[in-house]
């Protein structure tokens, strides 16, 4: 098994240069003179030469793409960020461990919500559980996850004013990171009040981010359930007396876990993406808001670093996604 | 038209919840086709005396103004039904160019396999490394913040999922005798690939498609709500979302009914896509 995580860990390599290159090409393409934008409009025609020749853009695409590739991934250099001119090393080690907190508490939720939904629906088919798994399930991948983040925000941060609407925790709080995550660096230094307020801080938008994984993760538990409890040898397990309990979570769950895994992985991965569009609406200042933000300054090297760090993200889960399921299914190790 | 009927019923009876959703997808294509003879006001029409009034069941509601008026004192409801015709635009459009570029490709490459297939589908596997909304998000920033451009970027975005799922059918369609009979026939490799294996797949397809329309509908809001879609005053609804976040603390309706708009929509799509797929498929149920 060893060697062939081994070899999947060096078959990442090619994607990986072709990832850097997408990147690479996508942030060529964004109109923009990264000379001008650091110079500013006033700027004259013979600094920006000069700045353009210093910053390697009179070269040609090939050899700025091997110098991005030698920057990056050899040296470890991203740059400064053109917004706010702080090293983008700097930024990521504040933003990244929000982001990953954040999504990290919603996939909780939603395997804690949705695989014993996903089960219990299966085991009980035609029940009003099943009705609920499968309304759950369609809900989860309709709702516009924004209005749903400000319908919560109307509802229990306005209305009935018992959580915080915004923001990772109460301002009075002099915060000294370790981890980057409130939540455990809380425990950590053993500041409960703290780590209460950031809990109550990350529960609307870790409720808001669930939905969708919820949603699917109820959706294959479901499905792969049924499929397993139709076998053979779980009519048999039954029939030789076992108790519903041992054959549904023991014999059943062990052949549907493979599925699980897979969409919990894909789904954690997205969330770390698709967490823009929730921590826009509660300003929870992680990397999707980052991203945003220099979407819209066109601050090329923040861009160039954040969406570098998201894909690599995403390749690293499905890298982890593929070792666990080695791990729970034996058939995955001989391919 | 009777046998029409006998097909609704049936449909009705096995698939409930599918058949609801086909009535509301009628009813959506029903206003954003006639929006100027339903909405009862323009929906550009600014009165500043107006401005917050609340929907029609409050104290302070006033008639023509049912679901109440925004910041400018614009008709939600009318702002509303012509962003369904802007919704319909958008689903069909985004799906458009997924399917155009989508589906000849998994065509291509499943019929001939070996090097042409390694080759598309490394590229494909490339795109789908990054997430979705990131790449769309992307293509916008390439093009620049606007409604056809988030349109553009979803439609883009949604090439491999067509891809995949069209060259995954042929594979199992080539070596099916009526290809075997075509070729013997000397049909030309164009109208055997276009023409007979694209009939004998189209199911599946129909529900990807139907399915991606109301994806594409939800991303576009989504874009739209970054502020990178539809720019004001353009009623998408997405948009009006991200234009009356900033009045939710005295006008409520501003969010809660073009969200409602999107939530029941797209939901419509997805419980339709659904039972088309059971409907074409009963194994999978």
């Amino acid at each position: 098994m060893f060697s062939v995580i081994v070899r999947r860990i060096f078959s990442m390599i090619p994607t990986l240069l072709g990832l850097s290159l997408v990147v690479f090409l996508i942030v060529k393409a964004i109109p923009g003179d990264p000379a001008q934008l650091l110079l500013g409009d006033k700027a004259n025609a013979q600094s920006l030469k000069a700045l353009r020749t210093e910053l390697g853009l009179d070269s040609p695409i090939f050899v700025q793409y091997g110098k991005f590739v030698y920057r990056t991934f050899i040296e470890g250099d991203l740059g400064r960020s053109i917004a706010s001119s702080e090293p983008i090393w700097d930024i990521i080690k504040v933003k990244f461990p929000a982001t990953v907190e954040l999504a990290i508490f919603a996939t909780f939720l939603a395997i804690l919500i949705g695989i014993p939904l996903g089960i219990l629906a299966a085991d009980r088919k035609g029940s009003w559980l099943d009705s609920l798994a499968i309304s759950t399930s369609i809900f989860g991948v309709s709702i516009p996850v924004f209005w749903l983040g400000l319908i919560l925000i109307w509802i229990f941060g306005l209305n009935l004013g018992v959580l915080p609407m915004s923001g990772r925790m109460d301002i009075i709080f002099d915060y000294e990171p370790i981890t980057g995550m409130v939540l455990i660096d809380s425990l950590l230094q053993s500041d409960l009040e703290l780590w209460w307020s950031s809990f109550t801080h990350i529960i609307l938008p870790g409720v808001t981010l669930s939905t969708i994984p919820l949603a699917f993760i109820a959706r294959i538990t479901r499905a792969s359930m049924l499929e397993v409890l139709k076998e053979d040898y779980v009519r048999t397990a039954r029939a030789k007396g076992l108790s519903k309990i041992k054959v549904v979570m023991k014999h059943a769950l062990k052949s549907a876990l493979p599925n699980i895994v897979t969409i919990v992985g894909l789904q954690l991965g997205a969330l770390l993406a698709g967490a823009m569009i929730t921590e826009t609406v509660y300003s929870w200042p992680g990397i999707g808001t980052w991203i945003l933000s220099s979407v819209h300054a066109r601050d090329i090297p923040a861009l160039e670093a954040g969406i570098l760090l998201v894909a690599l993200t995403y390749m690293i889960i499905n890298l982890f996604v593929d070792i666990v399921l080695m791990i729970v299914d034996p058939r995955v190790r001989i391919t | 038209m009777k046998k029409l009927y006998s097909l609704l019923k049936n449909f009705h009876q096995k698939y409930p919840a599918g058949f609801w959703g086909l009535v509301i997808l009628t009813l959506l294509i029903f206003t954003g086709l006639f929006a100027e003879f339903i909405s009862l006001v323009d929906p550009l029409a600014q009165d500043y005396t107006l401005k917050f009034t609340p929907p029609l069941w409050s104290q302070a509601g006033k008639w023509p103004h049912i679901l109440g008026t925004d910041v400018l004192g614009r008709d939600v409801l009318s702002r509303l039904i012509y962003g369904a015709r802007l919704s319909l635009f958008i689903g069909l459009f985004a799906v458009a160019v997924g399917a155009i570029f989508g589906i000849p490709i998994g065509l291509i490459s499943g019929y001939y396999g070996g090097k042409i297939d390694s080759v598309v589908m490394r590229l494909i596997d490339l795109m789908l490394a990054f997430p979705s909304l990131l790449l769309a998000i992307c293509i916008v920033a390439i093009l620049g913040p606007s409604l056809v451009n988030a349109v553009i970027a979803i439609g883009l975005v949604s090439i491999p999922p067509f891809a995949r799922l069209v060259r995954a059918r042929v594979l199992g369609e080539r070596e099916k005798d009526y290809v075997l009979a075509d070729r013997a026939m000397g049909k030309s490799t164009f109208s055997i690939i276009f023409g007979s294996i694209l009939q004998n797949i189209w199911g599946p397809l129909l529900v990807l498609i139907t399915l991606g329309m109301g994806g594409a509908i939800l991303d576009a809001a989504g874009l739209s709500f970054l502020g990178l879609g539809a720019q004001p005053p353009t009623p998408e609804w997405g948009a009006l979302i991200a234009e009356g976040k900033n009045y939710v603390f005295q006008a409520y309706w501003l969010i809660f009914f073009p969200g409602l708009a999107i939530f029941v929509t797209v939901m419509a799509f997805n419980i339709f896509g659904d039972a088309l797929r059971d409907y074409a498929d009963p194994k999978t149920k």
